[in-house]
């Protein structure tokens, strides 16, 4: 039985864990959604990104956005719609190919940086690969990467930054203060990552003397982005379920690499106080993971690595019964696992589908550019971009003027029963059509055929007229 | 191992064996609408290969998480007359025998040990959520008792294979697997806390059991966790019952209550001892989940009974130790027979007593099936749910499968205030909001509601009475 698994052993590290099995992976796997969704535009972002790059490339960065929220200040993170519209004037790509291809790309270079980094601080080949298998299959990671989101330049840009001050020639190493600062123009917890992680490497290799530098840029960086962006550190509330994928978190952890990296914290654990500097940058990440749940895309990382560090420090484990050391081993590989593909099946579906966009462009057609059309936040986004009209609420809420009331105003006229609360409403927010999905029939909003809203607009065709009806979508106009 | 105990050990499982299949085999009946909608899960099985994932009868329409491993087992079973009586009595009667050897292997005492096990043959709670049921709880108990025997005896090779098989038949089986989770962190706990030296294999094992129930559960659920986040874990059950303390006791039966409680007591203060880690453990994971709500109240009390049974012998074996001290050494079969009486007294005829036919006439959903539109949507409360696609192969309008349902607390609700409430105008707009097309009000409905007739009922304009318990609705 030992020697079979000796020579499994032997087999995977021939096999798995060579970088080009690794690189080959992760580029399947990157790739893989495309061949089931079609290479098109795919989420709400990656629309939000295209709407916005084509208007600075047609007029500059605007004051006010027109679409969002019925209209609002002009206050986004500006480093990925910048980037967009800097490589569509030097590539002559556009905008929408690089929103497509991009995503790729930089999770296949992401990965490789990951690999690199990691062989720099002689990781061992076995310990290295898990690592990267479990970042490739983390939904952190494939949600950077499968599709064009917030996370995806600036992800990139931090390993790429961190690359360049482990490299040892001098010369790499300046590049990696410009690298750096192109961090000023996304959210400050990437600032923020880059800071803590120059930080602890300077510290660990005794050489705090030229963090000066870095953290003087990072520093910098921090204060631009919070006087143009005054987003702060954007801290919000946020569910205990969101930071899970298992348990409904959009990019959320997989709950077995936290079980793997426990084992890994056991395994640090082994030299005590000798590890300290890990123990503090585990718990200075949690700390603005708390804060900001973005940050969870670099916990994930560190997670990874110490995940892969978990199930070394398992399989090396002397136990009494090698089945149950097997079966174990096998169940936590096959929990990443499982992780990666639920988040890949979730994502092959194309968002926004075929019906929507027709709907979408229906209402491009048929309605005037000053109409202000009511659904759902998870649509509001698609209202802007694809329809080119303003929305009421969308995913966008950080300086939404009254985004608070809209949200109650929104729920209010959802599940209201009464026909002149509802036209009160509806009017007051000058609201022309509202658009219904079957998601939102079949409980994103209601449960029953004849709940609030539903029922009022069937029962008042005087005030509510049914333009459009095709596939479960439909298009109420407010006479 | 001696013969005679083994032949009285033989005669109480025959005698629980008989007193659960006479129970069963004279009621017209099953108890519990959910035993029905197992057999439609198992009836679809035998049809297409493959448990129900869509119930279009249910909620009018609704997908479902089935774990299959009950169905499929009962699928196979399904060509004997009466299985779905027969093979749930043996299984409840199974607890008889595992009773007994994890008495055994508490107290090393044959005596206590048949006492224990003719206990756990008769507990007053089985007669509300195990006999005359065919629910996965007959399963479900009787493969959480084997396993804690297994694990008791775990350096066994073959009980160490069992106890894994049980692990997986288990997580496929129910979620209650989570209990046995909760079971055994406790006992971990309670383990170094007491300083118990743990054989390295349990510790293994119980490590792997932890991730193998986590794979499996987190693997059937996926969807629900998708759908409501950590929700799932309360959310969407609109019962919400609060404990009947005095109720409890007896439902848990007074002789294992009293007996329990002195066993765990005598077990706190005498030598410590793995296995009463164990039942303390049982004990200390149902009262958590009770605490925080994680399990429903008649189901927790079956647990809390046996745990309180296996305690028991504890008690059981002392005062036999106790006695064979006094004068009295010679009257050990005195005492026996004075806790036979006591035995029948509290145990037997309150499991007897307590025992209720759920249903006696259903014959009216078998006429909706024959005399009403397909497409109908039959009104029923909660507890009849089930009842309505089973016998009348229509849809209802709420059952007892709550996960992924579409709204089943409101829904709840507003059957409640259908059946009972007094605004005639509030009935219609909620009658019509469910597409209903008829209501069935029984008798026993009438009792569930403490009602005489539907109380708004002025004129038949809209609702219209077709049978004596079925009403049409027809505006």
């Amino acid at each position: 039985m030992k020697n079979a698994l000796e020579g499994l052993r032997k087999a995977y590290i021939s096999l798995f864990a060579s970088p080009y099995a690794i690189f080959s992976v992760g580029l399947v796997i990157l790739i893989l959604p495309y061949f089931f969704r079609g290479f098109a535009l795919h989420g709400q972002e990656s629309y939000f990104f295209k709407r916005i790059s084509e208007f600075i490339l047609e007029n500059n960065i605007p004051d006010y956005d027109f679409l969002s929220f019925g209209g609002r200040a002009f206050f986004y993170s500006m480093g990925a719609p910048l980037s967009l519209v800097i490589a569509n004037l030097l590539f002559k790509i556009n905008i929408t190919n690089l929103l497509v291809f991009t995503p790729t790309i930089f999770g296949f270079l992401s990965l490789a940086f990951f690999y690199l980094i990691l062989r720099h601080f002689n990781v061992k080949k076995n310990t290295l690969s898990f690592a990267c298998y479990m970042l490739v299959l983390s939904p952190p990671f494939l949600y950077s990467f499968t599709h064009f989101t917030s996370f995806t330049i600036p992800l990139f840009l931090n390993l790429l930054g961190f690359y360049f001050i482990i490299n040892e020639k001098k010369k790499i190493n300046h590049i990696a203060v410009a690298v750096y600062f192109l961090l000023t123009f996304f959210d400050a917890v990437h600032i923020l990552f880059g800071l803590l992680l120059s930080l602890f490497y300077f510290y660990k290799t005794k050489n705090l003397k030229r963090f000066i530098p870095y953290s003087f840029v990072l520093l910098f960086a921090m204060y631009l982005n919070n006087h143009f962006m005054k987003y702060g550190l954007d801290i919000t509330n946020h569910r205990f379920y969101e930071y899970f994928f298992t348990f409904g978190g959009v990019y959320g952890l997989s709950i077995f690499l936290l079980f793997l990296s426990f084992f890994g914290l056991i395994w640090l654990w082994k030299r005590k106080y000798n590890n300290l500097i890990y123990y503090i940058f585990l718990i200075s990440s949690l700390v603005i993971l708390l804060l900001n749940i973005k940050y969870l895309v670099y916990f994930n990382m560190a997670l990874c690595i110490l995940g892969a560090y978990g199930l070394k420090y398992i399989y090396k484990f002397r136990w009494s019964s090698t089945i149950i050391r097997n079966l174990t081993v096998m169940l936590l590989i096959g929990g990443i696992l499982f992780s990666g593909v639920s988040f890949l099946i979730e994502n092959f579906k194309q968002d926004p589908s075929d019906e929507l966009n027709d709907t979408l462009d229906y209402l491009e057609k048929k309605t005037s550019p000053r109409d202000v059309i009511l659904t759902h936040e998870k649509y509001g986004m698609y209202i802007n971009s694809i329809s080119k009209r303003k929305n009421f609420v969308d995913f966008n809420k950080v300086y939404a003027p009254g985004s608070k009331l809209r949200f109650f105003y929104m729920e209010k006229v959802f599940h209201s029963r009464r026909l002149d609360e509802l036209l009160n409403l509806v009017r007051n927010n000058r609201v022309s059509y509202i658009l219904i999905t079957p998601e939102m029939k079949n409980g994103l909003v209601w449960n029953k055929d004849n709940e609030g809203l539903l029922y009022v607009i069937k029962k008042n065709p005087d005030y509510f007229n049914l333009v459009y009806d095709k596939d479960g979508y439909e298009i109420w106009r407010i006479l | 191992m001696k013969k005679k105990p083994l032949k009285i050990l033989a005669i109480i499982f025959l005698l629980s064996l008989i007193f659960n299949l006479y129970l069963s085999l004279s009621s017209p009946y099953l108890n519990n609408d959910k035993s029905y909608f197992n057999l439609r899960v198992i009836d679809q099985i035998k049809n297409t290969g493959l448990p129900l994932f869509y119930d279009e009868l249910s909620y009018g329409g609704r997908y479902l998480i089935v774990q299959p491993f009950f169905h499929y087992l009962f699928m196979i079973l399904s060509f004997v007359p009466f299985y779905f009586n027969i093979f749930p009595a043996l299984l409840v009667s199974s607890l008889v025998l595992i009773s007994y050897f994890i008495a055994r292997e508490i107290t090393n005492d044959e005596n206590s040990s048949l006492i224990t096990a003719l206990l756990a043959g008769f507990v007053p709670i089985y007669s509300k959520t195990l006999i005359n049921q065919f629910t996965i709880y007959t399963l479900v108990l009787p493969l959480i008792a084997f396993m804690i025997l297994c694990f008791i005896k775990l350096e066994e090779k073959k009980y160490f294979v069992f106890f894994i098989i049980g692990g997986i038949i288990l997580s496929l089986t129910h979620s209650s697997s989570f209990l046995l989770l909760f079971i055994f962190l406790f006992y971990i706990l309670l383990v170094n806390v007491e300083n118990i030296k743990l054989i390295k294999l349990k510790k293994e094992t119980l490590l792997f059991m932890f991730f193998l129930i986590f794979m499996i559960n987190i693997l059937f659920f996926r969807k629900a966790f998708f759908q409501y986040g950590l929700d799932v874990v309360y959310g969407n059950n609109p019962l919400f019952n609060t404990i009947n303390i005095f109720q409890s006791f007896y439902l848990l039966g007074v002789i294992p209550l009293f007996l329990g409680i002195i066993g765990l007591y005598q077990g706190f203060f005498g030598p410590k001892k793995e296995q009463i880690t164990l039942i303390y453990s049982i004990i200390l994971g149902i009262l958590f989940l009770f605490l925080i709500r994680l399990i429903d109240i008649k189901i927790g009390l079956l647990f809390l009974s046996f745990g309180l049974v296996i305690a028991s012998s504890l008690a059981i074996k002392n005062f036999f130790v106790y006695l064979d001290k006094t004068k009295f050494s010679n009257s050990r079969r005195l005492a026996i027979l004075v806790f036979i009486i006591f035995f029948i007294g509290l145990s037997f005829l309150p499991t007897y007593f307590n025992y209720k036919e759920e249903f006696t006439d259903l014959n009216d959903f078998e006429w909706l099936k024959n005399n009403v539109d397909e497409n109908s949507v039959i009104l029923t409360p909660l507890e009849y749910g089930h009842l309505v696609p089973y016998f009348s192969d229509r849809s209802n309008v709420i059952d007892s499968n709550f996960l992924l349902a579409p709204d089943p607390i409101q829904r709840y609700h507003d059957i409640n205030l259908i059946y009972s409430g007094w605004s005639y105008n509030k009935a219609i707009e909620l009658l019509k909001d469910y597409s209903v097309d008829y209501i069935y009000i029984s008798k026993d409905v009438k009792n569930i509601y403490n009602i005489d007739d539907l109380p708004y009922l002025e004129n038949e304009e809209c609702i219209r009475r077709i049978k004596e318990s079925i009403y049409q609705f027809v505006c």
